[in-house]
């Protein structure tokens, strides 16, 4: 992985079991977490993704690709839903660092 | 050993991995009950320049249940938070630490406590509370009593609080015991037998981490209700800790992020469960379930290996006990339930019908004069299995129970095998391992007079 990505983009390595994880840091967040986390809220329109920094980390988790089932984990609490969209958009990251790697 | 090192995942977690949880009415102050949940094994006193610490990434937790549900009414969560006042030495101290607040003490740390109640209301009862530093040697920590007894702490409501290290009070022959169920005394009658010796006493030189709390009667209860019967449920308590990392930790070497709910990671209520009843493949999992659930685990209590062991690695000295085929149901109440009353005269201590790992503490039952180490089977009803105090020899009141001494509790047909009750690790500790007042565990070794244990 490139290091501008190092504190925002993690990939899995299990991406064949369905396993992605992306952290982000919510000061600064390079172009990859954005991307990534497009979907998550779905409060701003597509175009114009929501990017307010909350200030602690996120952490992302493809549970399962085939269902599109993440969790979102910030400070001591997790939600889990089904975002095929990101989930899918994970899934695009997870193999760009396959080949990259 | 109790619960050190005791499933294979923990065993590599040492800051997260509960070693032992004491529950006994104190006894210079019998209104109260002073619960120490141990955690961190094996530490050798000269552990440094690193000296052991508590886990800043680590929720530990002292859980009660005072309804018989057998989960949380009242929830204990210890944060820890480490200072580095000079981040350019790599030393501990920089000269001698004569005081809590000494300037020559580089690294040191404090922990807030918060009380969360049955209806998960949270309230912080004690923050920014000082460690004591561990006890390193007559430059470094000259006084180390002193430095002990000030991070000795009191809260609002007459709790006493402390957190740091001690000395190891459990004994255990670690080095027989697990050499194919040897016990030295009796090793002349083991399957591959060697001449009978006295007792070897693994733990007798190292430090542990204690959190201790030690707790009005009436904080306990529901309602501030004052136990006063030993029949009446609500005298007892069940009591169990807890560790918890968060779900989420990607390592940078630095800097790491953590996020996510904590993950129950480590827990412990009576001792040896998890070690010697549970199987391998499952310990690390039993460690992550609630007690509550425990009932999943029935089948390890019902026929423990171990009762299956001690005829085969005795040949000829267990013969009632190998042929005893029925569930061990003497072990489900002391373990699981606690013992209903009925059996023993003027005594029970349980919790209902759910199925849990906890140590049950009958609050009514008040301090022995004369304590013995065996407890309730030495005719202590003090002792463990009604809670656990500092100095009862655990290891052998299972060893026996596993034997088959406590089967006829619950089913009279059944005649012990006479070493049933003989069978001992054949220890006893030395004196200077506890002291009298909270947190009852003796003073840690320091590192300078005790360099290789």
């Amino acid at each position: 992985m490139a290091e501008l990505s190092r504190r925002r983009f993690i990939a899995g390595t299990a991406i064949g079991v369905a396993g992605a994880a992306a952290a982000a840091s919510g000061l600064g967040a390079a172009a990859a977490v954005p991307q990534l986390l497009a979907g998550v809220g779905r409060a701003a329109p597509a175009d114009a993704p929501d990017l307010t920094p909350l200030g602690t980390d996120v952490v992302a988790h493809l549970r399962d690709a085939s269902t599109g089932e993440v969790s979102v984990m910030v400070g001591d609490r997790e939600i889990v839903y089904q975002d095929a969209q990101l989930a899918s958009r994970l899934l695009q990251g997870a193999r760009r660092a396959t080949q990259e790697g | 050993m109790s619960s050190h090192r005791e499933a294979p995942g923990i065993s590599k977690d040492p800051v997260a991995d509960s070693t032992d949880l004491y529950a006994f009415v104190s006894p210079d102050h019998p209104d109260t009950v002073t619960i120490l949940a141990n955690y961190i094994p094996l530490e050798g006193p000269a552990g440094g320049p690193n000296f052991y610490e508590f886990g800043d990434d680590v929720l530990y937790e002292i859980v009660i249940d005072n309804d018989g549900d057998a989960d949380a009414d009242i929830t204990y969560q210890f944060r820890f938070k480490t200072h580095v006042k000079d981040s350019t030495t790599f030393l501990y101290n920089t000269g001698p630490i004569g005081s809590l607040g000494s300037a020559s003490w580089n690294r040191t740390q404090t922990y807030t406590i918060t009380r969360i109640d049955e209806w998960g209301h949270a309230k912080v009862i004690g923050a920014d509370l000082t460690c004591p530093p561990v006890n390193i040697g007559p430059r470094s920590t000259p006084d180390y009593g002193a430095l002990a007894q000030a991070a000795v702490h009191t809260l609002g409501g007459g709790i006493k609080v402390f957190a740091g290290q001690r000395r190891e009070g459990f004994f255990v022959d670690l080095g027989s015991i697990f050499d194919l169920g040897d016990l030295r005394p009796f090793q002349n009658l083991h399957l591959i037998p060697t001449a009978a010796a006295p007792g070897v006493d693994a733990t007798k030189d190292l430090n542990v981490h204690t959190i201790a709390m030690q707790i009005p009667m009436t904080s306990l209860t529901k309602g501030g209700w004052k136990p006063t019967d030993p029949l009446d449920p609500r005298s007892v308590i069940g009591v169990y800790t807890s560790a918890h990392r968060r779900k989420a930790h990607i390592r940078f070497g630095s800097d790491d992020v953590e996020s996510g709910p904590f993950v129950q990671v480590s827990r412990l209520g009576n001792p040896l469960v998890n070690e010697v009843l549970i199987p391998m493949a499952r310990k690390d999992y039993w460690n992550g379930e609630r007690p509550h659930k425990d009932s999943q685990f029935l089948a390890s209590y019902a026929h423990p290996e171990l009762a299956g062991l001690l005829p085969v690695l005795y040949p000829g000295v267990f013969p009632n006990l190998a042929a005893y085929t029925k569930d061990r149901v003497d072990l489900e109440a002391i373990l699981l339930t606690g013992i209903p009353a009925g059996i023993i005269p003027g005594f029970q201590n349980s919790t209902g019908s759910t199925a849990a790992d906890l140590l049950r503490l009958n609050m009514a039952i008040p301090p022995s004069g004369s304590p013995n180490a065996l407890g309730i089977l030495g005719g202590d009803l003090a002792g463990f299995p009604n809670g656990r105090r500092v100095k009862d020899d655990v290891v052998t009141i299972e060893i026996r129970a596993v034997a088959g001494l406590t089967i006829p509790l619950v089913d009279p047909s059944f005649t012990p095998d006479g070493a049933a009750g003989l069978v001992t690790q054949g220890l006893t500790p030395a004196a200077s391992r506890y002291q009298a007042t909270f947190p009852y565990l003796g003073l840690p070794l320091d590192g300078f007079h005790n360099p290789s244990s």
